[in-house]
Order: C-alpha cells, then sequence, then structure tokens
C-alpha cells in the first residue's frame, strides 16, 4: 500500500485530514535539515501502531483530529551553528526569490528551449539537430513538464517523491535532460559564458536555453531524496525510478533506431549504383510519408547529419535531394508545399536551409541548360501566337511572342522555358526586343551560341538563347529581365502538317512545357491570330473570311487559356480530302538551280509488333485500371510488356494485368533502365515500335549513359511513342535525338491514349500520308509553290538523318542548320545586344529581311521591292558620278 | 492587546526545551537500541518537556541526517514495518560532549547561586 493511498482502517475523510495535515507540515519540514518524507512515514506508522494498540477498528475523522491535535505541528529548532541567529537578510531574500528562480530556470527556459527549436530551428540550424524523431521532442517535452509538477507539489506542501510515478516521471525527465545536456555538451562552455557574463541580454537568454537541459538534469539530480518507507514501498519505488529511466533510454533507442533505419534507406536509394538501389527506394517508401521526406530532405538541419554520431554534414547535394525526393514519391519538388511538414514540423519561420542556400538571394540554375526553380518575382505578362496556315504545302509558321516581368525590386532575373514544338517542327526565327527594337538572331554551333550567352551573362547584357532541349522542344532563356522591367521575345516555329485518315489535320501550336515563372498570379491567356488562304476549321465551325489589306483570307482570332494551349481540343483543324497535293519551294540558301519538292506517299496500313511501356510511377496510380482495361483491349499485336518500377520488369501482356493494381505504382521510377528494358525486348521480339504510356519524369540520372551506349551500338532503333498522360516536362526527351527514333502521340491524357485504337480505326499509327521531301532541280508538272518553310522542314529532316548515322563528324549538320537559320540539336540561336559582342563571339546576326514573317510577302512584291532597290541604287551611283 | 506577564517567562521555557531536547533524546538511546513508537511515547508521556509525536519525528529524522543515530526496519507481523533506532559513534561523541557540557553549565549556575 502506497502512503498516500486511503487505508482501509481509516475512513475517507479522516486519510483527507491526514492528507491535509502532511502538507502543511511538509513546508515546515523543507526548511530543516530532516528528511520530509521519513518524518511523514514515520508519523504514519506512528499513527498505525496507536490505531493497532487502541484496538480501532476504523479510524474516523474525530479520533484522526484527536490524534493530530495531539502530535501538533513540528516545531523546528534552526540549525545548532546558527541556532540564536538570524538568516542574514541575503540568505533570506535568496530564500524568497528561489522557488521564483526555480520556476524560471527549470520550466520557463526549457519549454522556451523547446519552442524555440520547434519554430526556429536555432540549434537545428546552427549547431546540429536535436529532434531528428518527433518522439524525441515529446520527451524532451516532459523535462519542463516534471519539473513544473515537482515545483507545484513544493508550493502546495505536497512530497514530491512518494509513489513509484514520482520516482519514475522524475528519472524519466532527469535520463532525457542527460541526453540531451551530453549533445549540447560542446556548446556548454560558450553557453555559460553568454548566460552569466552577459545575462540581462540575448546573448544570455541563449546561454541559458543551451544550458537549461543540464540545470534540469542537475536538479533532477539534487533534488531526489528518496523518501524513508517501508521495504516494500522502497522497491517499490526503486522500481519506478528505474522504470522510468528504462523507459526514456528504450523510447530513445527506439527514436533514433528509427532515425538510423530511415537514414540508411536513403543512403541505399541515393547510390543508383549500390546492387541493393531498389531496395533502399522500396524501403524509404515504406518509412517515409510525403511530409516527413521533404521535411528530411528539404526541411531545417536537413544538411546536416541527423544522427548523434559521426559527421554533422550531410552526403546529398541539392540536386541529388530533389532527384531522391522524386523517385521515392513520384513528385517533383515543386509539387508539395516546402515548408509544411505537418504535425509538430512545421517550418514557420520559413527556415529551410534548401529554401534559403538555393533559392534566396540568387538563381543556381542561371545561364543553365535546365529550367529550374520557378522564381517568385518572375511572371509571364502577355502571350500572342500569330500563325499562317499554307494548305497546299501542308505547313505552318507560328510566331510565339512572350513578355516576361521582373517584380524584383533589386535583382536582375533570368527567364527560362521550356518550349514544346509540334512534332517534326523546327525553330526557324529568333527574335529579343532591345530599346523596344526588334533584334533577330544569330545562328551558329550550340556551343557557340552557349558560350556567347554565358560571356554576355556575366556582364548583364541583354542576350536570348534558344536551343534544342531534346526531341521536339527547345529552351528559351533571356537575361537580365532588370528589376521591375519587362522583355519581349519571340520564337518562330515551322511545322509540317500531318493529315490523319479522316482528313482531319490538326493546325498544332507550340505550348509551354515547363518554365521558371513563379509569380502568384494567373497565367494570362494566350491572344491567337492564324490565317489562311484555305478555309480551315475551329471548334467544328470552319473559320470565317475577312477582308485584310483589301485580301480575303480566313482569320482566326481568338483568346486560348494558358492551361487550354497545345491541347488537342483547342487546335485548329484543316481537312483534307485524299492525297494532299504535291508541292515545291525555293530559297535563296539552296544550291542555284535547285528546289525542295514535297510528295506524299501513304503510310504503311498494316499492324506492327509492338511493346508497350508503362510507367509505373505516383502520378500514373489513377490511372491503373484504365491501362489495364487498354492493355486487354488493345487490338494491336503487343509482343511484350515492360513495366518501370523498383526494378523493372518484361512480362508477357496477358500476365501485366495482374500487375498494374494501384498499388504497385509508387515512386518516380529512372526511367532508363525501364526504356533500356523495352529496346532489348523489341530486340528480343523483333517489335517495330515501342508505345511508352508515362507521367512525367523531370530528372536524368546516371543511368543515361548506358541508354546512349545502347543508341550508339544499335542504331537500327524501334520507334519510340511517347505518351504522356500529364503536360510538362519528361527530362529524358533531352536524350531522344538522333539516333532515336521519338515522337511523341500529341495526345495528352490517359482516356485519349486509351481511345487511340479506335481513333484510327484499330491501328496506333497517327498519320495517314508520310511526306517526301527531296532537293531536285526541276519542279514537279502537278505541284503546287508554298512556302519556303518547306525548304526548312528539309533541312530540319537532312539534319537529323545525318545526325542518325554513326559519326562524330557533324560539320555538315551544322553548316546547313546555320545557312539555313535553324536550331536543331547541332545549331542554337543567340541575340546579343551589340555588334562587338557578335564579333567578339565570332557570329554573325542574320539579315532582317531573310527572317520568316506572316503573312508572307508575295513574290511579286519581293520582285517589285527589287527592282525598285536596284534602280535606286544605279540612280544614286550615277548621281555620285556626276 | 498588551503581554500577559508570564509571556517571556514561557518563551524562555520553550527555548530551554528546545535546547534540551537533543540532549534529552540522545541521552534516551543511551542506554540501547529502541522502537520509535516507544521512544517517542516515553518522551512525549514524560512530563516538564511538553513535546508531541510532531515535534520529535523531525528531530529524530534530522539527527539520522547529521549521523548521530541509526536506523533500522524490522519487518513485524502485527502492522507496519518498525523501524529501531539506536546510536551511531558519531552520536556517542556528540552525547558526550553535550554531556560534559552540561555539567559544566550546572557547575557554572551552582557557583552563581553559592555567590
Amino acid at each position: 500500500m502506497t502512503e498516500d493511498s486511503p487505508t482501509p482502517d481509516w475512513s475517507d475523510s479522516a486519510h483527507a485530514l491526514w492528507l491535509q495535515y502532511t502538507a502543511r507540515i511538509e513546508a515546515r519540514l523543507r526548511s530543516d535539515d530532516a528528511d520530509a518524507e521519513e518524518v511523514i512515514q514515520d508519523l504514519r506508522i506512528h499513527l498505525e501502531e496507536e490505531q493497532r494498540r487502541r484496538n480501532l477498528q476504523l479510524l474516523s475523522r474525530q479520533d484522526m483530529e484527536a490524534f493530530l491535535r495531539r502530535f501538533g505541528l513540528p516545531d523546528i529548532p534552526v540549525p545548532s551553528s546558527t541556532s540564536t541567529e538570524n538568516p542574514p537578510p541575503r540568505r533570506k531574500r535568496f530564500a524568497r526569490v528561489l522557488p521564483t528562480l526555480k520556476w524560471i530556470i527549470l520550466v520557463l527556459i526549457p519549454t522556451l528551449a523547446l519552442l524555440d527549436e520547434a519554430v526556429f530551428r536555432d540549434a537545428t540550424l546552427h549547431f546540429r539537430p536535436l529532434f531528428p524523431h518527433v518522439l524525441l521532442f515529446l520527451m524532451a517535452c516532459v523535462v519542463p513538464i516534471q519539473k513544473a509538477l515537482q515545483l507545484w507539489k513544493e508550493r502546495k506542501e505536497i512530497p514530491p517523491f512518494r509513489t513509484p510515478v514520482d520516482y519514475g516521471l522524475n528519472t524519466f525527465s532527469t535520463t532525457v535532460a542527460l541526453w540531451f545536456s551530453f549533445l549540447l555538451l560542446p556548446m556548454m562552455l560558450l553557453g555559460a559564458v553568454g548566460a552569466f557574463l552577459f545575462f540581462w541580454t540575448c546573448i544570455g537568454l541563449i546561454g541559458f536555453l543551451i544550458l537549461s537541459p543540464a540545470f534540469c538534469a542537475l536538479h533532477g539530480i539534487v533534488s531526489f531524496k528518496p523518501a524513508s518507507v517501508s521495504p516494500p514501498q522502497h522497491r517499490r519505488n526503486r522500481l519506478g525510478g528505474w522504470a522510468g529511466s528504462l523507459l526514456a533510454i528504450a523510447l530513445g533507442v527506439f527514436a533514433y533506431s528509427q532515425v538510423w533505419q530511415n537514414e540508411q534507406a536513403l543512403r541505399l536509394a541515393s547510390e543508383h549504383t549500390h546492387p541493393d538501389h531498389d531496395l533502399g527506394i522500396r524501403l524509404a517508401q515504406q518509412r517515409f510519408t510525403t511530409k516527413q521526406l521533404s521535411h528530411r530532405l528539404f526541411g531545417p538541419g536537413s544538411y546536416q547529419n541527423p544522427l548523434p554520431f559521426g559527421g554533422t554534414e550531410s552526403y546529398l547535394d541539392r540536386e541529388e535531394r530533389e532527384k531522391l525526393f522524386h523517385m521515392i514519391t513520384g513528385l517533383h519538388p515543386k509539387e508539395i508545399s516546402i515548408g509544411d511538414y505537418g504535425l509538430l514540423m512545421t517550418d514557420f519561420n520559413n527556415q529551410s536551409p534548401w529554401l534559403n542556400q538555393n533559392f534566396r538571394g540568387w538563381d543556381p540554375d542561371q545561364g543553365g541548360t535546365e529550367v529550374g526553380w520557378p522564381l517568385s518575382d518572375l511572371e509571364l505578362v502577355s502571350s500572342r501566337i500569330d500563325g499562317s496556315v499554307h494548305a497546299e504545302g501542308m505547313l505552318s509558321y507560328t510566331e510565339w511572342t512572350l513578355v516576361f516581368k521582373n517584380h524584383n525590386g533589386v535583382r536582375n532575373l533570368e527567364a527560362r522555358a521550356l518550349i514544346k514544338l509540334p512534332s517534326e517542327a523546327v525553330v526557324s526565327r529568333v527574335t529579343l526586343w532591345i530599346d523596344g527594337e526588334p533584334r533577330e538572331a544569330a545562328y551558329g554551333a550550340s556551343s557557340d551560341t552557349r558560350r556567347a550567352y554565358q560571356s554576355v551573362v556575366q556582364r548583364n547584357r541583354d542576350p536570348l538563347l534558344v536551343t534544342q532541349a531534346g526531341a521536339n522542344q527547345v529552351l528559351a532563356q533571356c537575361f537580365p529581365i532588370l528589376p521591375g522591367e519587362t522583355m519581349k521575345i519571340r520564337i518562330g516555329v515551322s511545322a509540317p502538317l500531318y493529315p490523319r485518315a479522316d482528313g482531319v489535320t490538326r493546325i498544332p501550336l507550340p505550348r509551354l512545357a515547363d518554365s521558371n515563372i513563379g509569380y502568384p498570379a494567373p497565367r494570362p491567356p494566350t491572344h491567337v491570330w492564324i490565317e489562311s488562304d484555305d478555309p480551315f476549321q475551329w471548334n467544328g465551325e470552319t473559320v470565317a473570311e475577312q477582308t485584310v489589306e483589301g485580301k480575303r483570307i480566313h482569320v482566326l482570332e481568338t483568346e486560348v487559356p494558358h492551361e487550354s494551349l497545345g491541347s488537342s481540343t483547342a487546335l485548329p483543324t484543316l481537312t483534307v480530302s485524299g492525297t494532299p497535293p504535291a508541292a515545291w519551294a525555293h530559297s535563296p540558301r539552296l544550291p542555284e538551280g535547285t528546289l525542295i519538292q514535297q510528295t506524299w506517299v501513304p503510310a504503311p496500313t498494316e499492324p506492327e509488333p509492338v511493346v508497350v511501356l508503362v510507367d509505373r510511377s505516383t502520378h500514373m496510380a489513377k490511372h491503373a485500371e484504365t491501362l489495364a482495361s487498354f492493355l486487354s483491349s488493345a487490338p494491336f499485336h503487343i509482343r511484350s510488356v515492360v513495366l518501370s518500377g523498383f526494378p523493372p520488369m518484361a512480362v508477357p501482356p496477358d500476365s501485366a494485368i495482374a500487375e498494374l493494381s494501384a498499388d504497385r505504382f509508387k515512386g518516380g521510377p529512372d526511367p532508363v533502365p525501364s526504356l533500356l528494358l523495352a529496346l532489348r525486348e523489341a530486340a528480343r521480339t523483333e517489335a517495330t515500335r515501342i508505345f511508352w504510356i508515362h507521367a512525367n519524369s523531370p530528372y536524368l540520372y546516371e543511368t543515361k549513359d548506358a541508354l546512349l551506349q545502347y543508341a550508339e551500338r544499335r542504331p537500327k532503333m524501334p520507334q519510340i511513342i511517347s505518351m504522356p498522360v500529364q503536360p510538362g516536362r519528361h527530362a529524358i526527351e533531352r536524350l531522344m535525338l538522333p539516333p532515336f527514333r521519338y515522337s511523341e502521340a500529341g495526345i495528352q491524357g490517359l482516356p485519349n491514349v486509351v481511345k487511340l485504337p479506335d481513333l484510327l480505326g484499330g491501328d496506333p499509327r497517327m498519320r495517314a500520308w508520310d511526306p517526301k521531301r527531296a532537293l531536285v532541280r526541276n519542279a514537279p508538272k502537278d505541284g503546287v509553290q508554298t512556302s519556303d518553310h518547306l525548304v526548312r522542314l528539309w533541312a530540319r529532316d537532312t539534319i537529323h538523318k545525318g545526325l542518325s548515322l554513326q559519326s562524330d563528324d557533324h560539320q555538315p549538320e551544322r553548316e546547313l542548320g546555320v545557312r539555313h537559320q535553324l536550331v536543331t540539336p547541332v545549331t542554337g540561336a543567340v541575340v546579343l545586344e551589340t555588334m562587338a559582342q557578335y564579333k567578339a563571339n565570332e557570329l554573325e546576326p542574320v539579315d532582317p529581311a531573310s527572317v520568316p514573317s506572316i503573312p508572307e510577302p508575295e513574290t511579286w512584291l519581293l520582285l517589285i521591292v527589287l527592282v525598285a532597290a536596284i534602280t535606286w541604287l544605279r540612280f544614286r551611283s550615277s548621281a555620285c558620278a556626276h | 492587546m498588551g503581554k500577559s506577564e508570564s509571556e517571556p517567562f514561557d518563551n524562555w521555557t520553550v527555548q530551554a526545551r528546545k535546547g534540551l531536547l537533543e540532549l534529552w533524546v540522545l541521552r534516551s538511546l543511551s542506554h540501547g537500541e529502541c522502537y520509535a513508537y516507544d521512544l517517542v511515547k516515553a518522551l512525549t508521556e514524560k512530563g516538564g518537556l511538553g513535546v508531541s509525536e510532531g515535534t520529535l519525528y523531525p528531530l529524530l529524522s534530522r539527527l539520522r541526517v547529521l549521523g548521530w543515530v541509526e536506523t533500522r526496519l524490522v519487518e513485524s507481523a502485527e502492522g507496519p514495518a518498525r523501524k529501531y533506532y539506536r546510536l551511531s559513534k558519531e552520536g556517542t561523541r556528540q552525547l558526550n560532549r553535550m554531556n560534559q557540557y552540561w555539567r559544566q553549565l550546572l557547575s557554572t549556575l551552582e557557583i552563581t547561586d553559592n555567590d
């Protein structure tokens, strides 16, 4: 029976009276050298002995009152040495303020320390992570709570250590405080200096915060006075004490073992070449929620080792963390809210070093080849597309004009936009407005243009660079957008039109695949103007004819919301019946007496064997059922199904459906191993196409070299048809240049992908006709003349064919790209500010008269201009002669 | 309200009792080990000192903390464990010093009386 538990031989009221008495005498005993616990226990034993000797079966309140009246309150003599003297006034004052001091040092400051760590993460940011597991934080919270309870009991004159629970709480709290004192040991000296030399300043407060666990541990040891109780009670109390300490140790070991296991999983997951890499990913997927992982990788202290042993530095840099996060969760860090990590882990003060070190004050991706992270001060303020359609040549030309604004008050910003081009299109015009004047680009080898751009960026002058960034996409980057200013660029795209079997031909538009625009405002709609001499449709209706500058043309003038741009349903269409006409075009950039001829041949109609590659990343999970249905009902011949994952696997089509349950879609697998497996499966099964159904995959990993090696050694590649289920960036497209044969189905969203076989009459191919473009000397008799964009598309095809050949010398392709003023895998476009800059970089801006425009000048108009110019020059030279 | 005539005297007796209390307890234990209840009972029932359990137990505890007395617990079939007190070596030494001082004090008082 514990000493303050009701005794069966006492009435409740007697017990209550006893408790009141012990509380009263305890306060008196505290100022004495006597052991309060022991005295109370002795008095109780005395009382029980009296009761026994008097044969009182039940001690009533009256009995208790009588006994206690006789016992009286302790008459405490002062210590013998000073028994006749009063304590000095200073000691008296100290005794008065001591309880308050105890509350401040043992409760208030530890609470402040915990709050500071929870909110501002000072210890984590400036020293080391103290609470890598939430359990450790909760354990630390017990310390001030236990101290508050103990001090409250002292104030209420209740003995603080009477039961096993009291003992256990004290040893638990002391053990925890000792552990955190040990962790903070290297800081203790500084803390002591701050606390005692500058105690009236902030430094003093910080010092006290550092010392607070040591104070609590010391108090836990010093203030502990075991009660003198009966041996069984003493044994129980001792057991309680040991239990408290052991519980603290066990919880601590559990928390740190969890952290250690998490770290081991992350370490394995981050090592791509490690044989257990896939195991690491799977373990990390089991062990971390998205919020926990974002806290570990991007939160405060994430750049430090969270374990109490080993160095404090982390082994992951910024890019590795982003990749790892994506691989484990399947999410791009842009998709989550950095700083929101859930209960007790919220980064209230936005102290993420990942944000601070990488994104505040500078842009780590500036001048690089990646779009990188959005800049919150960069806005797209205007977007317009002007286009012309040439039905006779099955061509279109669109110019996309974008205006960026820098809302930052101090820093210059670089805008970067990854622009998705229509299939097999080419950038044929690049313009930057400098001081309100449009300046055309110079074209050169990709490396030369980038070098020129970077040299000018370093000097904060105005350049614009457009380079090929994979199959059918270019990266446009311009710098500097001055604080509060705007920057205007224009990208011209020449694109072929491909009629389908039903005659419907989409007029494709470029769209943004990714950008670093991060200003928190809705993106502006794109003002679209598309004109054509021939009728075309928009939203199922033929676009009306208008008279523009005395000419009757069909004009589509509309606004397309940003999110709809590039969507298949928002594209205008052209109806073509039968075989498209043969066409030809000439250009001054072609050899003398030659022209480009385009004819059409029917696309093969026999179903071709395919390998289906299914991305099993998180974003695909919602499509699991649809995918299974797609694979079971697809009419064309599927030779093999490759499923990405950790690791990827190749299975027969009938076994694939079992592997497509929603729970198998996890993380963001590296696409390269699964693509390699699909290529090998295609080679094994003699499949000529790979249908790749996938979500975004924003990163490339070290494994890309294996893919490039495969492509170099096996030039006869199957065609890879990409079917993205969401808009955005698919980094592997950067590699999908010749010799890869890569194209995008052009239809986004899985429902459309599933409809694909129906749309194509049971055949998955996209086109009913394939164009043949050739350099010839004579125009075809039945052909019609068309725009010189045909020449640009021929040049683009020729360059891609050349690049597919196993050769390291691509100088002919570079020369062709520069001559035709195109952005290709080997050539880029750059706009610089001055002629001196062009000269320094051995580049030459193009003649503004040689770039495409909308509307294109008629041939007769060009001749008139030419004749007028020659006449004027002759007149001028004769005038000078006279 | 003014102080009664006996109040200074009462205060003096209280102080005198307090001063003698430790000597008295130590002398009681000088005869041998004693059960706490019996010891306290004997002391409280003796006239003259007017002490209660509420004063004696703290005193015993203080003496134990000082190391002048030693305790041991003995299980009892009849009730709670019994605590026994006995003088330690230090307690015996202190008792001898107190006795010596007490005798000096008494002789001083006798000399003064004779004067």
